[in-house]
C-alpha cells in the first residue's frame, strides 16, 4: 500500500507541469517588476542584525552557564544547610537524654535521703535524750 | 541543486534577469505542482506560483546564501502564500467541488492503468491531511526534495520532517483504505 502511494505521488513529477503558455507569459511579467534594492541604512540594519545574532546566541549560552553554576553552588548549599540541622537534632537529641538521667539520679537520691531523714526523725521523737545527737548527725 | 547556482544567486542579487530567468526556468515546475496540489484550481495555482517567483524576484537583494538550495526558499515563500490564500478565502474547498477538481486532473494523468491508486484519489487523500504533513509529502515524493532541504523550507528539524513524514504515510494509508 504504501509503495503504491509512493508510486502514485512520483507519478505526478512527469505528469504535472505548468502550461507552456502560462510560463512565458509569467515570466515576462515577472521582469516588469523592480527588485526591492536595501538602501545604505538597510544593509547596515541587516550587518548590525548579524552581529547581534551571533553575540545574542553568546550571551545566551552565557546566561545559561551562570544559571546553572548558581544553581549547583545553591544546591550544594542547601545540602550543608541540611546536614548542620542534622548534626543540631543530634545535639538536641542528646543533650535531652543527658538531662533526663540527672533529673533520675536526683529522683534516687532524694528517695533515699528521705528514708534516712524519716528513721532519724522516729528515733528522735521516741527518745528525747538522742535529739541532740541526732541533731548533730543532721547537721553534718 | 543547480549547477553553478551560486554564482546565479549571486548575479540575480545584482539585478541580472537572465540569472533569475535560469533559476526561474529550473524551478518553476516544483513550484507550481507544490501549489496545484495545495489549492483548488490551476488558474489559482498558476497566480500563487507566478506570486511566488515575484517575490522572490522583488526580494532578491536581501537573500543570503546559506549552503541550502535557492528551492528551501522558494518553498518558504510557496508555503507562506498558500496559507495566506486560505486565510483570504476563509473557506477551503468543499469535497464535492474538490473531487471534481481532483478527478479532472486524474483523467490527464492516470494513464497507467497498473497503477491501483490515481492520482485523483491520491490528491483527495492528502488534502485531508494537516498543512505540514501535506508539505512533507509533497516535497518529499512528489518534489524528491531531501529531508534537509524539507526541513531549511519548514524551519524543523531534520527528525521532525521524518515523524511528520511516518505520520502522513500512515494517516494516507487509513484514508484510502476507508
Amino acid at each position: 500500500m504504501e509503495e503504491k502511494i509512493i508510486k502514485s505521488l512520483n507519478s505526478c513529477r512527469e505528469t504535472i507541469n505548468p502550461d507552456p503558455a502560462f510560463v512565458e507569459q509569467s515570466k515576462s511579467r515577472l521582469f516588469s517588476t523592480t527588485q526591492i534594492k536595501p538602501g545604505f541604512f538597510g544593509e547596515w540594519r541587516q550587518a548590525i542584525w548579524e552581529h547581534f545574532k551571533f553575540t545574542g546566541a553568546l550571551t545566551a549560552a552565557g546566561f545559561v552557564v551562570v544559571a546553572i553554576a548558581v544553581t549547583a553552588v545553591s544546591f550544594r548549599g542547601s545540602e550543608n544547610t541540611q546536614a548542620t540541622t542534622a548534626v543540631a537534632k543530634n545535639l538536641f537529641l542528646e543533650s535531652q537524654s543527658v538531662d533526663f538521667q540527672i533529673r533520675l539520679d536526683e529522683a534516687s537520691y532524694f528517695s533515699e535521703s528521705a528514708e534516712k531523714v524519716a528513721a532519724v526523725l522516729d528515733h528522735v521523737s521516741e527518745d528525747p535524750a538522742a535529739k541532740n545527737d541526732d541533731q548533730t548527725k543532721i547537721n553534718n | 541543486m543547480l549547477e553553478g547556482e551560486e554564482n546565479l544567486i549571486q548575479q540575480a542579487k545584482e539585478g541580472d534577469a537572465t540569472c533569475f530567468g535560469r533559476l526561474y526556468d529550473h524551478y518553476m515546475s516544483r513550484i507550481y505542482r507544490f501549489i496545484v496540489l495545495k489549492v483548488a484550481t490551476k488558474a489559482e495555482a498558476e497566480d500563487l506560483a507566478h506570486e511566488v517567483f515575484t517575490k522572490a524576484w522583488r526580494n532578491m537583494p536581501r537573500y543570503t546564501f546559506q549552503g541550502f538550495p535557492f528551492s528551501s526558499w522558494l518553498y518558504q515563500i510557496a508555503r507562506h502564500q498558500v496559507i495566506d490564500y486560505y486565510r483570504v478565502k476563509k473557506e477551503h474547498q468543499s469535497l464535492e467541488n474538490a473531487n471534481e477538481e481532483a478527478l479532472s486532473v486524474a483523467a490527464t494523468l492516470d494513464q497507467d492503468t497498473d497503477l491501483a491508486l490515481s492520482v485523483g484519489r491520491v490528491k483527495l487523500a492528502i488534502k485531508k491531511l494537516n498543512s505540514d504533513q501535506q508539505d512533507v509529502i509533497l516535497m518529499r515524493f512528489v518534489d524528491d526534495l531531501s529531508h534537509r532541504e524539507i526541513a531549511k523550507a519548514m524551519k524543523k528539524s531534520e527528525g521532525a520532517v521524518r515523524l511528520i513524514q511516518h505520520r502522513a504515510i500512515h494517516e494516507l494509508k487509513k484514508i484510502l483504505q476507508a
